[in-house]
């Protein structure tokens, strides 16, 4: 309600990877959050991604599968840090504070060379580790080793 | 959360310098008077006679109104009580709206099951105060004695909606069987605050007592002033800065408590419990820096 709403009208379409995703767990929301800004930093200049969240980061993770039928995707609640006692949680000791950021791309090469850089940067950074949602290997055809990214970078 | 009636009030006027019908203790004793149904609703816009007439409780006889309190009208804004009234009883039960200002302290069962308007009581308040209230809001610049929210004999349920401001400490079992509304206390509370807790929230500035939560199905406890004793069946989950808690705050503040900044900065370790219960509350407690 504040002008005008501006759209393409033809786009150009491809198959395209989405997409790879890092979680970052620190210890506190200002390193978690530092070390994620520093990595969408480094991504964005790889060509052929978009980090499609706000930001590039995603504050409310999700993962597969839920208690009802018809929700395909629910809360990631093993990596919500005040759930830590209350269901089945992938967090070590320490970790406060835990942020994704999800990486579409053009093809393979484009996600992989995002991860790789994102994974650099936050490496660079006071967090207490870095993982990715894997959900049991069956979910897409594509799949990224964080270790034999950071071995090739 | 409902807006703060008496700040609303104390912005206009001063609480000492508020009018209405003012009953004054004629003579103090340890002999419990109820008065119940002595109410603004009631009692404002009457008549001096017609309230002297009111028939309460003194011991085990019935007798006016008039012949305990003495009876002056000189306004219709709120209901006050003056003099010593540890002993008086019930007082604001059953209130659903108005105002009652009760200079000195007040006896037992204070608000019980009253489901709006305001109490202000400007000393302490005995035990088993607000009782099953549902509604309203009772600032207490005093203390507490025990069971304040509680559920009353026999019952499951305390306290289920309301605010409750208390600017001294409060006793034992403070919040017991709580199903919602807000209770924020000043100084220390005693132990098992929270003790059953199903829902809403207690915020204690002060000390928080042993084995607060016991039981604890939902709800919050806020330790800002340190915890003496923390139940083996809470469980530490992580130390976070909870972003729901500066509405809080910020509703307190307006009370007039002391709300600091490391208040809003600060960060809290939470602990779930009671797993021991359905162990869905949690007890938010200040590190300190």
């Amino acid at each position: 309600m504040d002008g005008e709403f501006l759209v393409q009208e033809k786009f150009g379409v491809k198959s395209g990877i989405g997409g790879g995703n890092l979680l970052i767990l620190a210890k506190d929301i200002v390193s978690c959050l530092e070390a994620a800004q520093k990595a969408v930093k480094a991504m964005k200049k790889i060509e052929g991604v978009i980090l499609p969240f706000p930001g590039g980061i995603v504050r409310s993770g999700s993962k597969v599968g839920s208690t009802y039928p018809f929700l395909t995707a629910s809360t990631n609640t093993p990596f919500c840090p005040t759930l830590r006692r209350q269901v089945v949680t992938s967090l070590p000791e320490g970790v406060n504070a835990v942020y994704e950021i999800v990486i579409d791309g053009l093809d393979e090469k484009a996600v992989r060379d995002a991860m790789g850089v994102g994974l650099v940067a936050i490496c660079s950074c006071d967090v207490i580790s870095v993982t990715a949602g894997n959900y049991g290997g069956t979910l897409g055809q594509y799949k990224f080793f964080l270790h034999e990214i950071l071995k090739n970078m | 959360m409902q807006s703060c009636a008496l700040c609303t009030l104390a912005r206009k006027f001063s609480v000492n310098k508020i009018k209405g019908v003012t009953l004054t203790l004629k003579k103090c004793g340890t002999i419990p008077i109820e008065v119940d149904g002595v109410l603004p609703e009631f009692v404002l816009g009457r008549k001096v006679h017609e309230i002297c007439s009111m028939k309460i409780n003194v011991g085990k006889e019935k007798l006016d109104l008039g012949d305990v309190f003495e009876v002056k009208c000189d306004g219709d804004e709120a209901l006050i009580f003056e003099g010593d009234m540890n002993h008086v009883k019930r007082i604001g039960e059953l209130m659903s709206s108005g105002i009652i200002i009760v200079r000195g302290s007040a006896g037992m069962h204070l608000g019980e099951r009253m489901n709006g308007g305001t109490i202000y009581v400007d000393g302490d308040i005995g035990a088993r105060c607000c009782c099953e209230m549902r509604g309203g809001t009772v600032v207490v610049n005093g203390d507490a004695q025990a069971m304040l929210g509680s559920p009353l004999p026999g019952n499951a349920k305390g306290m289920r909606g309301g605010t409750i401001t208390v600017f001294g400490s409060v006793g034992t079992r403070t919040g017991e069987g709580m199903r919602r509304g807000v209770i924020a206390v000043l100084g220390d509370a005693g132990d098992f605050a929270g003790v059953n807790m199903i829902a809403g929230t207690i915020v204690v500035f002060g000390n928080l007592g042993s084995n607060a939560g016991g039981g604890m199905k939902r709800g919050s406890i806020i330790a800002l002033g340190g915890v003496e004793k923390i139940l083996p069946t809470f469980l530490y989950a992580c130390t976070y800065k909870p972003t729901y808690l500066r509405l809080y705050f910020n509703y307190l503040r307006n009370f007039g408590f002391p709300v600091t900044d490391d208040l809003f900065k600060g960060s809290y370790q939470r602990y779930i419990g009671d797993v021991s219960s359905l162990g869905k509350g949690e007890m938010l407690i200040l590190e300190k820096p």
